[in-house]
């Protein structure tokens, strides 16, 4: 019989409640002491809901990583203020992202930390994802920093992801996913490829510190943004991102492709430059669009995938975690469910298929 | 940027209706998976459509409107690849493309300052990474030729620095010396003293050869075991004497104790000194062989002393 596997990417829309109690803490209005319980709350309750899914592993739905799946892990520094970089979306809205102030760079928020608080709450495997290192390398401001150079930080940085991928394993995780959004949005910027390829050498300069074991537990996660329906990188051709892509010193890949124009172009792409020792989870749910998937229509998705990768190599996903950033309620927590129900039911009627056709089983 | 070699130049000529006309090795080479098809007459739609590249890589679709696109760039299985078209006289459309890592334009759909700000952070972190990078290569570099106990240069590093002087002292018609060195006794010091003392030793010479060369464009490297080398470009053979000389003192002065020593009771050396006066050919070899001769025969002489040769035959 054959088996795909299928992952979540991360995050779940937040409720009412925990979004109401995360402005009255913001405001002031309330203490950590109150706003943790909230946090638990969320968690426990979107874990269970993960689990009636059917999902064969989990994640938090990062209900604690606060303001957003990029800053969680710096919001609380001290040396950090709020007026970064902004990120522009296709709908004209933009995502601001914070400024280092002074070094050394240090996480505030530990998602290891996180993890090993939701983990009690569930039997299942779980997966925990991680903001890049070169999304977080675009916190250092470009006029600098006095007595802490940008190269000095790169260092800090490496060290800090280094420690923050051990202690996740540590803290239980089957699957380390890294948040690498900005890699299309990179070819954006620099369609030489250049900033892309100096990102992928500094996520690498991290995934070279970790032994095999741990890098085949590591996983890729890219996308061209999801935000209120919208994204930031869409136009960006996968035949310019992939190729250089695979070369991440990691064997999984999350790969956004029910959104894309053209899907079949898209697989053919990633089962060109796809290494042997590489398996590419394949975006089979579009969570920028509101209708619900079918499961026939996912297998539909997963079958035409398996007519160009290896099944050895395919796994499914969705396109993106469903609420990255903490006020986007573009997505309701239903939906989400339901959007991943129907990718496992789907993904296992077409690996049951694939077992019928490839004579593995005779029914 | 990456390890793929550069695209030879590809140039292709199409017609007004955008059919194969012309074309180059190079041409095949960037549009690699349409190579079976690449015919005169074959579309460029057919091309393109057989490749996995961004559409934009061949598309001929604006000689309907007679102006040229600007000159673009496109990622070619990781390479850059900047493409200019115009078009001729009688609608015949050309096409040159070629590797480049020229600083490309911003995005087209992100002309804006917070996007411009956006990608000079990224720009700049990108050239931090590469520092970063350029500093570790020059590190394993200095690690690879450098000698582990002493610190001192190692033998590659000076075989290699040998090649470059000597090509140097050629083109200048500059004189270029060599000095062997060698430790006396130093076997007896080893089993007298034991091979940690034995470190400490060659540490301490390979110290007092450095203090003491005092030369600009001078180097010491440890040549292997208790042997060490000086290489003085530009010297002749009476200053290079003179150096030796000085080397020999300053390693006596140390008074290393060494009760075993066929010479003195203290560690000293033997020198051998070589100088080409004008080097006309290019086998470094002489060189190095001849101050090898000139040691053995300060070995010869008691140890503990200077002898030199002028290399005078062709070399």
């Amino acid at each position: 019989m054959i088996t795909l596997p299928t992952e979540t990417i991360g995050s779940i829309p937040r409720s009412e409640t925990l979004m109401q109690a995360q402005r009255q803490y913001d405001a002031g209005n309330i203490d950590a002491a109150t706003m943790e319980t909230f946090y638990s709350d969320a968690v426990q309750q979107t874990m269970r809901e993960l689990e009636a899914t059917g999902s064969p592993i989990i994640t938090d739905g990062e209900q604690r990583k606060t303001h957003s799946f990029a800053t969680y892990s710096v919001e609380s520094g001290k040396n950090i203020a709020p007026d970064g970089l902004e990120i522009p979306f296709s709908d004209g809205h933009v995502r601001r992202l914070p400024r280092l102030t002074a070094g050394p760079f240090r996480y505030a928020l530990s998602a290891a930390d996180t993890l090993a608080m939701a983990r009690q709450y569930t039997q299942l495997p779980m997966k925990q994802a991680i903001i890049s290192v070169s999304a977080m390398s675009l916190l250092y401001p470009t006029d600098g920093i006095p007595g802490y150079s940008r190269e000095t930080f790169l260092d800090d940085l490496v060290d800090e992801q280094e420690k923050e991928i051990r202690g996740c394993f540590a803290a239980g995780a089957q699957k380390v996913q890294i948040d690498f959004t900005e890699g299309r949005l990179a070819l954006k910027l620099d369609p030489s490829g250049s900033v892309l390829n100096s990102f992928i050498e500094l996520n690498n300069r991290v995934l070279a510190r970790l032994v095999d074991a741990e890098r085949h537990a590591i996983g890729i996660h890219t996308c061209p943004g999801a935000d209120h329906d919208a994204t930031h990188s869409a136009d960006v051709d996968y035949a310019e991102l992939l190729p250089s892509l695979f070369e991440l010193k990691a064997r999984d890949f999350y790969i956004a492709m029910a959104a894309e124009a053209d899907p079949e172009r898209g697989l053919k792409i990633v089962a060109r430059y796809l290494k042997p020792w590489q398996r590419a989870f394949i975006g089979v749910i579009d969570v920028n669009d509101p209708r619900i998937e079918t499961p026939e229509e996912v297998c539909a998705r997963v079958l035409q995938a398996a007519r160009h990768i290896p099944l050895a190599q395919l796994g499914t996903t969705d396109d993106c975690g469903y609420s990255p950033f903490c006020d986007d309620t573009s997505t309701s927590r239903e939906t989400a469910f339901a959007k991943i129900k129907a990718r496992v039911e789907g993904t296992a009627m077409a690996a049951r298929k694939l077992t019928v056709q490839r004579g593995m089983l005779h029914e | 940027m990456n390890k793929r070699q550069a695209l030879v130049q590809s140039l292709a000529v199409f017609d007004a209706r955008e059919r194969l006309v012309d074309w180059n090795p190079g041409f095949v080479e960037e549009f690699a998976d349409a190579a079976s098809i690449v015919a005169q007459g074959v579309s460029a739609r057919d091309i393109s459509s057989a490749c996995l590249l961004p559409e934009r890589a061949l598309d001929l679709g604006w000689s309907l409107y007679g102006a040229p696109p600007q000159r673009f760039e496109y990622i070619n299985n990781r390479r850059s690849i900047s493409v200019a078209q115009h078009l001729g006289v009688n609608g015949h459309i050309f096409r040159v493309a070629q590797s480049t890592h020229a600083t490309p334009p911003l995005h087209a759909g992100m002309l804006d300052e917070n996007a411009e700000l956006l990608r000079s952070a990224a720009l700049q972190i990108s050239a931090a990474v590469l520092k970063r990078r350029e500093q570790e290569t020059l590190r394993l570099h200095e690690l690879a030729l450098k000698d582990g106990l002493t610190g001192i240069a190692n033998r590659r590093y000076f075989d290699e620095f040998l090649d470059i002087e000597w090509q140097r002292c050629k083109q200048s018609q500059l004189p270029l010396s060599a000095i062997f060195i060698d430790i006396d006794y130093f076997k007896a010091y080893n089993d007298l003293y034991g091979h940690l003392n034995g470190d400490v030793c060659l540490k301490a010479i390979a110290s007092t050869l450095k203090d003491h060369l005092h030369r600009p464009g001078g180097l010491v490297a440890r040549y292997g075991g208790e042997e060490f080398t000086c290489l003085l470009p530009g010297a002749d053979l009476g200053e290079a004497t003179q150096k030796a000389e000085e080397l020999e003192q300053a390693v006596r002065a140390l008074a290393i104790p060494h009760e075993k020593s066929g010479a003195l009771p203290i560690v000293t050396i033997s020198l051998g000194v070589a100088t080409v006066p004008c080097i006309t050919g290019s086998d470094t070899s002489v060189l190095v062989k001849a101050a090898d001769l000139a040691l053995y025969k300060a070995k010869a002489a008691g140890r503990g002393c200077v002898r030199s040769t002028l290399c005078t035959s062709p070399c």
